[in-house]
């Protein structure tokens, strides 16, 4: 906790050993958000590039004041900041209606024992929801996986609530349509 | 299927969006740390303790000077009116052939002239000056302090005036003064006077001077001495019949007066920077109760540029900015200022006064225009909006002020006030505390 307030204090006056260290500690984490909301493994990367360049240069307005939580809120202060670049992100790119199909690559290869069952149901899952439309995907991310409500969904996108209500609903047909091709009754005995 | 409902759905993705297997090899410090090196932090860290209790130090400090140099110029004047206060050199005056000077006429206080015919304020002087003065040949003796036999006329004041005024003390000769400590003058015939070595002593022109029979001296350094004086040869002829009366005047104070006023404003907020200077101008109403108090009201436009950080600007008001992180807000506003305040004169010289005034002022909104800087989605946004007609603030604002008034004629006076306005509550549209200051540069003039 200690050397995380460090850090922290660090980053606020743009001290670039901190900086590294929070970079290092937190890259998995904003790969894995950004990623179900871009296309691409690349554009996931620029994403999280951008994200922290933005963090980075803001640092001094995120504020330390409960340290008992100090962890949770950082972040959650993170998360916020990287689903806010791949939204602006995806704005740039709203014009690529193109699908892309998912490489190998991008996938961690481990020994294939220590690679759980679940973890090849989440690789499925996330894919599924890689396929969505963007506009559904990103409504879906922001509710289900996020937790956003559907006023605040609204505001980030500059929609309608009901556009937003609309999305997920259409988001979650194709779900449950792409989990009946998938064998979903495998898949639920598998969680 | 059927097993399937929305929030098994939900929970699956949920538990899948943090385990997922994705490869996170890729970080590259090296590119994201030549990025930051491009394009250091736009917003500076925040401001620390010490410096912003230093920022607030100077502030007061300034704040403390306005009242500082009242009491500094009443300390002056007090400095300067003590000699006054001390006993006074008497004259003594015997006439013998004045049966019609009357005691008051003798202590016709202070001159209203010197010699060189320089106004001397006497606010209680008696208005009886002799018509004419002639010099005869009857003898006069008139000597300071201690004359046994005669009239008394204390009048330190004049006397302190006439040695420290250079016009009425020039013309003098340190020549005629004689090896004894004597002073003869070809223009005052018979004039003796009798003192320090090295004291001259001023011829006066004015025939009140002369009739006061007080003759001013000074050595080279401007102290006063007692002279005495011999007069021989001189008479004060006054007409007959004619009693002089001793008049104080009593000056109007009830009156009103007008002005008109311009002042550069400084406005900060929370006492960030100040990053352009708006202006004030307007008219100016008062009305005088006494000598010490007034009142004082008027009409000013204001035009106030100010900055803030995000977080002071409440975005209560402002729906669309509810949502996004607002950095930094550049405003500029119009509106009608109505203050109402009392004014006390700390002190009064005879072109000048020093005032103070406190009171509350009204700000009625006209116009606002903010300039928004903000991160949407985390990139970097800025808007521009206006607003008419946003906000009243009635005597939501206290003014502070300390003035310099400068007689200038026939013109009316001249006006030089520093002020402070401190809101009470949140002005305009973002609620925000902006404190005002700057100088009110005018001219008042007394208009009944």
């Amino acid at each position: 906790m200690e050397k995380l307030i460090h850090i922290i204090e660090g980053c606020a006056v743009q001290d670039r050993h901190c900086q590294q260290l929070l970079y290092d500690k937190f890259y998995g984490l904003c790969l894995k958000i950004a990623f179900r909301y871009v296309n691409t493994y690349e554009q996931a990367v620029e994403v999280v590039h951008d994200g922290y360049l933005k963090m980075f240069r803001n640092f001094s307005r995120f504020e330390v004041r409960d340290k008992d939580k100090v962890e949770m809120l950082l972040m959650g202060w993170i998360r916020r900041v990287i689903i806010n670049a791949a939204i602006d992100y995806m704005r740039r790119e709203i014009n690529n209606h193109q699908t892309y199909a998912i490489p190998e690559h991008v996938w961690e290869h481990g020994d294939d024992r220590q690679l759980s069952d679940n973890s090849l149901l989440y690789k499925e899952l996330i894919t599924l929801v890689k396929e969505l439309p963007p506009a559904y995907r990103v409504v879906f991310n922001l509710h289900v996986i996020e937790g956003y409500s559907h006023p605040e969904i609204a505001k980030m996108l500059g929609i309608t609530t009901g556009t937003s209500k609309s999305n997920l609903s259409k988001a979650r047909a194709h779900l449950q349509k792409a989990l009946a091709a998938e064998n979903v009754e495998t898949i639920l005995w598998q969680t | 299927m059927a097993n399937i409902n929305g929030n098994n759905i939900d929970d699956l993705f949920r538990q899948a969006s943090d385990k997922y297997p994705l490869r996170t090899d890729s970080s590259d410090w090296a590119k994201l740390s030549d990025a930051l090196e491009k394009e250091p932090s736009l917003i500076q860290p925040s401001l620390s303790g010490k410096e912003d209790r230093r920022r607030r130090r100077l502030f007061w400090l300034f704040l403390l000077l306005l009242p500082m140099a009242g009491a500094g110029y009443l300390f002056w004047q007090s400095g300067t009116q003590r000699p006054a206060q001390r006993p006074a050199p008497t004259v003594t005056q015997t006439r013998a052939q004045n049966p019609a000077q009357t005691p008051a006429q003798a202590s016709t206080q202070r001159p209203s002239r010197t010699a060189s015919g320089i106004t001397v304020p006497s606010p209680s002087v008696a208005s009886v000056a002799p018509k004419s003065f002639t010099r005869g040949s009857d003898n006069q003796s008139t000597t300071t302090r201690g004359s046994a036999t005669g009239r008394e006329t204390t009048r330190g004041s004049a006397t302190r005036q006439a040695t420290t005024r250079g016009a009425a003390t020039r013309g003098l000769a340190s020549g005629d003064l004689a090896p004894d400590g004597t002073t003869s003058r070809g223009s005052t015939p018979g004039l003796t006077t009798s003192g320090t070595p090295g004291a001259t002593v001023e011829p006066s022109a004015d025939p009140l001077l002369a009739f006061l029979d007080v003759q001013r001296a000074r050595t080279s350094d401007g102290v006063l001495l007692q002279v005495d004086v011999h007069r021989t040869n001189q008479t004060a002829p006054i007409d007959k019949g004619k009693t002089a009366k001793v008049t104080k005047l009593q000056p109007n104070h009830h009156s009103f007066y007008a002005g008109l006023l311009v002042a550069p404003d400084l406005s900060t907020i929370r006492f960030q920077t100040v990053k352009s200077v708006g202006t004030t101008y307007g008219v100016l109403l008062g009305y005088t109760f006494n000598a010490k108090w007034s009142l004082e009201t008027g009409v000013y436009i204001d035009r106030k540029k100010y900055f803030t950080e995000g977080q002071y600007f409440n975005k209560e008001k402002v729906p669309p900015l509810r949502y996004v992180d607002l950095q930094k807000v550049d405003g500029i506003c119009n509106m009608v200022e109505l203050p109402l305040s009392l004014r006390y004169n700390l002190g009064t010289g005879n072109k000048v006064k020093w005032f103070t005034t406190a009171g509350l002022s009204t700000y009625l909104m006209s116009s606002e225009w903010y300039n928004y800087q903000y991160l949407s989605n985390g990139n970097p946004m800025t808007k521009a909006a206006s607003y008419r007609n946003p906000s009243q603030n009635w005597f939501s604002i206290v003014n502070l002020s300390v003035g310099y008034e400068q007689k200038l004629g026939s013109i009316g006076n001249l006006r030089l006030e520093p002020y402070l306005r401190v809101p009470l509550s949140g002005i305009g549209t973002g609620s925000l505390p902006i404190m005002s200051a700057g100088l009110n540069i005018g001219i008042t003039r007394r208009i009944w």
